[in-house]
């Protein structure tokens, strides 16, 4: 159950202090920080590294739960990865873990995160923990974790998460403590769940007043206008498999795996053994080995294929087997497209073209 | 401009070519352009947006007859083509644009590139039509290219390992670095290859570090210095700092820098250790 007071005025000051308090518990505590002109969502030590001027982080929140790169098993030595001045893991004879002991999983609060971000672990969630096949790395994690979400007062360009249920800028999907700068060192501070509550004990935090409330109306009629892409998918999207146009919008593509691995929801991964461990590691499908199989075939050798593919799955397959679109509309995959492919407008050009025999 | 367009249509209606590739505008950002028909060709344009190095799409259409629109680095790229025998000369007509500088999109004051700063090649030094700048000519500033490179040399080795340290953990494996290289274009990459497994294929920072060298090795001697793979990074990784190095060493080596002329051999055919290895106390650091 969550108490009355949901909703608090904080200080800046004062949301550190509860910041670095989790630090102080030994809790894994996850937020953004600045690195070379870009936003990342990284552990900090010290809440005073985090950063607060950032429109959204490059690499979206699945990584804290869904890593790039995770030991699955590990066989008899237990070996970490050698270390990058080793040579070779067999001949540094170090045992870090013993057999099969995997280090344990840490509780973790990721603080700072976008909205859109928040709302993809509840897109997530459906493929990784589906009633028969739960994916127990995967639930682990989630569990562990907590969000305290940001609303994002100035949306980027290239964001459209109005476009979605349940999604929009101020969007509380998925969080568990959303915040709202309010002012300069002031912010209200919701929360959502039980997990959420734990980390803001302290009772004595004011009420909001009435005139507080109005503003943050008003701050999130502005942050939404400010949006200007939204999501069209043709409704007869599966019978343009064969369209033309698929060819013709792919032709400047150039097959990087940035729209996959930025992808808020992308969530394809390859499994193999390095070293003495089975590993699981992130894997987009526009490399063309994505579908190699053992005898060698690759389904979706070209380009355009593999273009096509990211829409079907994103936009009619998932939606077929989940109810929902795999996006989030976090607009990552048009903001860090090297060649500026604009999905929303790719989605239109296929929509007005005309099926193809 | 109407150069630019008259010169295509006249491509595409004398069936020269079957597309040209260049620039166009939409929603105030600069895109590629495929136009395949002279009624088509009034989309192209050429400005400081131009950022793309065109000739990377070449992989795409080899046996193709093609146009291309390029900048001075962009055509260095098909020399390289040339002397690595991918591609036939004859079915490509290379539509040079003089060029003075494109923006650098990682800066958020939208200045010049850094590679445009020292630029020797304004006008492409291979072509079959080149088409004039219009408007003031700034000429690249002049000076010593390869200063930050000399500056950070010297810094201590373990700086050195550090600062990569902390660009490589940021590395994604998103490739898009070579993708996005026109010099990139084996049928599989090395990094890519589990059977049998030579670089590590997962994400972490030894098998990040295995893959920025190996890609900044195979670049030695035939990177243009076009800036694409910096560009393309997402998670900003300096990669212009490996490829300048690396073209450094070749020019202070063997005296060769990629991309020059079609017609001599490239840096890799025309090794001979007698003559060219200069042993001296800088190789063995
Ligand atoms: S998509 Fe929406 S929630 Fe995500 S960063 Fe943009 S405005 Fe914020
Ligand atoms: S390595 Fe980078 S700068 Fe060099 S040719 Fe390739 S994309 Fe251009
Ligand atoms: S573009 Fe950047 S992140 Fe992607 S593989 Fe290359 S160096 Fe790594």
């Amino acid at each position: 159950m969550i108490s009355e007071m949901k909703k608090f005025i904080i200080s800046k000051n004062e949301l550190k202090k509860i910041l670095a308090g989790i630090v102080a518990e030994n809790i894994k505590l996850i937020a953004p920080v600045s690195r070379d002109n870009a936003f990342f969502l990284e552990e900090v030590s010290d809440a005073e590294k985090i950063a607060w001027d950032y429109s959204n982080v490059v690499k979206p929140v699945k990584e804290h739960i869904f890593p790039m790169r995770e030991v699955l098993l590990d066989f008899g030595r237990g070996t970490d990865p050698p270390a990058l001045d080793e040579p070779e893991a067999r001949s540094s004879g170090k045992e870090k873990n013993p057999a099969g002991n995997m280090p344990p999983v840490k509780e973790q609060v990721i603080f700072g995160l976008r909205p859109c971000d928040a709302r993809s672990l509840l897109v997530l969630d459906k493929p990784f923990l589906q009633e028969k096949y739960v994916d127990s790395y995967y639930k682990e994690r989630r569990e562990k974790t907590t969000l305290i979400a940001m609303a994002c007062l100035n949306p980027e360009k290239t964001c459209l998460c109005s476009s979605f249920e349940n999604g929009g800028p101020f969007s509380s999907a998925g969080s568990d403590v959303l915040c709202v700068q309010t002012g300069q060192d002031e912010f209200l501070v919701e929360i959502l769940s039980e997990k959420g509550e734990k980390i803001f004990k302290n009772p004595s935090f004011a009420q909001p007043s009435g005139e507080v409330l109005k503003k943050l109306e008003n701050l999130k009629a502005d942050s939404e206008a400010k949006i200007c892409k939204a999501l069209k998918v043709p409704e007869n999207l599966r019978e343009l498999f064969e369209a033309g146009t698929w060819e013709t919008e792919s032709l400047s593509c150039i097959a990087c795996g940035i729209c996959r691995y930025l992808s808020a929801t992308c969530y394809c991964f390859n499994i193999t053994d390095e070293f003495e461990q089975r590993l699981r590691y992130w894997i987009p499908c526009s490399f063309k080995n994505y579908t190699k199989m053992t005898s060698g075939e690759i389904s979706r050798e070209k380009k355009s294929a593999r273009f096509k593919h990211w829409y079907f799955h994103k936009f009619s397959y998932h939606k077929d087997n989940f109810g929902e679109y795999l996006c989030v509309g976090c607009g990552r995959c048009i903001k860090y497209c090297p060649v500026k492919i604009d999905f929303t407008e790719v989605l239109g050009k296929i929509g007005n073209s005309k099926q193809e025999q | 401009m109407k150069e630019l367009i008259d010169k295509a249509k006249e491509l595409l209606k004398e069936k020269k070519v079957e597309t040209v590739i260049g620039y166009r505008e939409i929603r105030g950002c600069v895109v590629p352009a495929y136009v395949d028909s002279p009624c088509d060709a009034d989309c192209l344009i050429f400005d400081k947006r131009c950022v793309y190095n065109l000739a990377n799409y070449l992989k795409w259409f080899k046996n193709k007859n093609v146009a291309l629109v390029l900048k001075g680095c962009d055509a260095k790229s098909i020399n390289v083509w040339l002397q690595e025998f991918q591609i036939k000369r004859e079915n490509i007509f290379i539509i040079g644009v003089e060029c003075y500088g494109v923006m650098n999109e990682k800066s958020a004051d939208a200045g010049l590139s850094d590679k445009c700063g020292h630029c020797e090649a304004h006008v492409p030094n291979i072509y079959d039509a080149v088409i004039k700048h219009q408007g003031d000519k700034k000429e690249s500033v002049q000076g010593e290219p390869f200063k930050d490179i000399q500056e950070f040399e010297k810094l201590p080795h373990d700086e050195r390992w550090d600062f990569w340290k902390k660009q490589f953990e940021k590395c994604i494996k998103c490739y898009a670095c070579r993708e996005i290289c026109p010099m990139c274009y084996c049928k599989e990459c090395i990094v890519e290859r589990n059977i049998p497994q030579w670089i590590m294929s997962s994400p972490s920072v030894k098998g990040n570090f295995e893959w920025n060298m190996v890609r900044a090795f195979h670049l030695a001697g035939r990177c243009v210095e076009c800036g694409e793979c910096e560009r393309a990074c997402p998670v900003n990784i300096p990669l212009m700092k490996l490829n300048k190095k690396l073209i450094k060493e070749m020019k202070e080596l063997f005296d060769y820098s990629a991309g020059q002329k079609e017609d001599v051999k490239s840096a890799i055919d025309d090794f001979y250790p007698e003559k060219d290895i200069k042993i001296d106390d800088k190789m063995i650091r």
